[in-house]
């Protein structure tokens, strides 16, 4: 059986003191309007990341991020390429750490040392690169860094989790015949399954996927987001899910965030949102940026920039 | 030969330090490390051979025996060694978080991997039993030579076993069991050549000629195996 998280078990609500601050909280917020979501299923405030900023060098790639995450919610979040979902999601979960702001979980204050500091407090991830090992087989990839041993040797159990992966392998819907081979010989979509699989497996009580569906054929990718849609229904994990096609977005999550200068720009249930706009407000972005390049230009006097 | 080993251990750690810590590339840091202890065993030695303590060039004792003097001493500890870190590699953590990290140092960080820790105590690992090797060889040869030549042969045949056996000269891959393939390929090929009388001069020419022959059909083949799908 799994290892179980030594966080607070995922039914355990808010105190009272504790919603009433979180409440607070939100309330003082000035970005981004805090919103219900209209989902059955979504309870009280799980996960609460504030006033968050991130830079690399001379790069800012988080300046002011608010985000809230409720139990049982599926949160998409959309932003262009380097607009710093990925760091949000590696901050979230220990990889990084933060310049400025702070964290709460369960409404107390979270501070990530590592990812298995993180996975502890029941957070897990699939990383953008998956984070596998090509040399190593599909089920020590899955169990890696969970690895089940034997007592009192600590010898690694392999026949165990060559089971135990199977059989989550199998729940996910994903064909992979054999599990002793190294997951370099496997395709794009295989081994997106393989991360998935084990960050489910593992029983978190928020998991952040980075990505899911890239590299994935129509048919993995379904597969995937119907085991997000089972997830849902359970009821038991909160997921922030990073993603780029719009449609997924509206399909799968119950509220999408969108990141737009290090900010989040967007906070809406996807009941209240269509395609139309949030194609229309990356449209704009677009539009934005190129009028400041083509100023930018034009003020250091260079010959001026004709218009494509 | 507890200090032996312990020096050797503690030249592992810092070179694992520079490696893992300060960020410098493995190739370079030990080559630095090679000539820094060749260096210094000149210095410390006065350009002298010692006897090696507990041996005789006249009668082995037992001790002597066990570690490097017996016929057929070294080849029972690196096949005890082979057998002991193929079964670490296999079943342990440890050797999993080891090919981990020699794959995807990034994506093992992401896993929660502690990948310095892990660089850090297998250049220890690797620097006892290169520690090993050298008592192994100073008690087989009653002394030790500092001489930075002799030493750096034994060097090149142990990179020359680990490479044909397999493993990336960079650092990432390879197996226990291909580097022992690998030396026994390098020694069968020497003994075979002397043994059918090849001229001493010609011993190197052929030796890296078959060297270069084996690699290239071994790179056939593997294109072969993974071409049809049975890799």
């Amino acid at each position: 059986m799994p290892e179980s998280s030594s966080g607070p078990p995922p039914e355990e609500p808010l105190l009272p003191a504790e919603q009433v601050a979180a409440d607070e909280a939100r309330a003082g917020e000035g970005t981004a309007s805090p919103s219900s979501s209209s989902e059955p299923g979504v309870g009280g405030e799980l996960l609460r990341v504030e006033r968050i900023a991130k830079s690399f060098g001379p790069i800012a790639a988080l300046h002011d991020i608010n985000l809230t995450l409720k139990k049982g919610e599926v949160l998409g979040l959309l932003g262009d390429n380097g607009s710093g979902k990925s760091t949000l999601i590696k901050i979230i979960t220990g990889f990084q750490k933060q310049d400025a702001g702070e964290m709460f979980l369960h409404g107390k204050p979270y501070e990530p040392k590592s990812v298995d500091d993180a996975r502890e407090q029941g957070i897990d991830t699939v990383f953008q690169d998956l984070a596998l090992i090509d040399e190593l087989s599909v089920y020590q990839n899955m169990f890696l860094r969970r690895e089940r041993v034997h007592k009192p040797i600590p010898f690694l159990s392999n026949a165990f989790m060559k089971k135990e992966a199977r059989k989550a392998l199998d729940e996910i819907g994903i064909n992979i015949p054999r599990l002793d081979v190294p997951v370099a010989r496997l395709s794009g979509g295989q081994r997106q399954s393989i991360a998935v699989a084990r960050t489910v497996y593992e029983e978190a009580n928020i998991i952040l996927l980075d990505e899911p569906l890239a590299a994935m054929g129509a048919k993995e990718g379904a597969m995937i987001l119907e085991l997000i849609q089972r997830l849902k229904e359970e009821g038991n994990v909160s997921i922030i899910m990073v993603l780029h096609n719009y449609v997924h977005v509206l399909a799968t999550c119950d509220r999408v965030n969108l990141i737009q200068d290090g900010r989040i720009g967007l906070d809406k249930p996807t009941a209240e949102t269509s395609v139309e706009e949030l194609t229309q407000i990356v449209v704009d972005e677009y539009r934005r940026a190129r009028e400041e390049a083509v100023a930018a230009d034009t003020a250091r006097a260079a010959p001026p920039t004709p218009a494509r | 030969m507890i200090l032996a080993l312990l020096g050797s251990c503690i030249i592992g750690l810092v070179n694992g330090f520079f490696i893992a810590v300060v960020g410098i590339s493995s190739f370079v840091a030990t080559f630095g490390m090679l000539f820094t202890i060749s260096g210094l065993t000149l210095v410390i030695s006065h350009s002298a051979p010692v006897g090696t303590p507990g041996t005789s060039s006249l009668h082995v004792e037992t001790f002597a025996k066990i570690f490097g003097g017996g016929t057929y001493s070294e080849l029972i500890w690196a096949l005890a060694i082979v057998v002991l870190l193929q079964l670490v590699l296999t079943f342990t953590r440890w050797g999993i978080y080891t090919v981990a990290v020699g794959g995807n140092r990034l994506g093992s960080a992401e896993a929660g991997v502690r990948v310095r820790l892990v660089l850090i105590r297998n250049f220890v690992l690797c620097a006892g039993l290169a520690g090993l090797v050298g008592v192994l060889e100073a008690v087989r040869t009653v002394t030790a030579t500092p001489d930075p030549s002799g030493s750096n042969e034994i060097l090149f045949q142990a990179i020359a076993a680990a490479v044909i056996g397999g493993t990336l000269l960079l650092g990432g891959s390879g197996t226990v069991v291909g580097a022992l393939i690998g030396a026994l390929f390098l020694g069968i090929l020497h003994d075979g050549l002397i043994i059918k009388g090849v001229s001493a001069d010609y011993l190197d020419l052929y030796l890296g000629l078959a060297i270069i022959l084996v690699m290239t059909i071994n790179v056939f083949v593997q294109k072969v195996r993974t071409g049809s799908g049975l890799a």
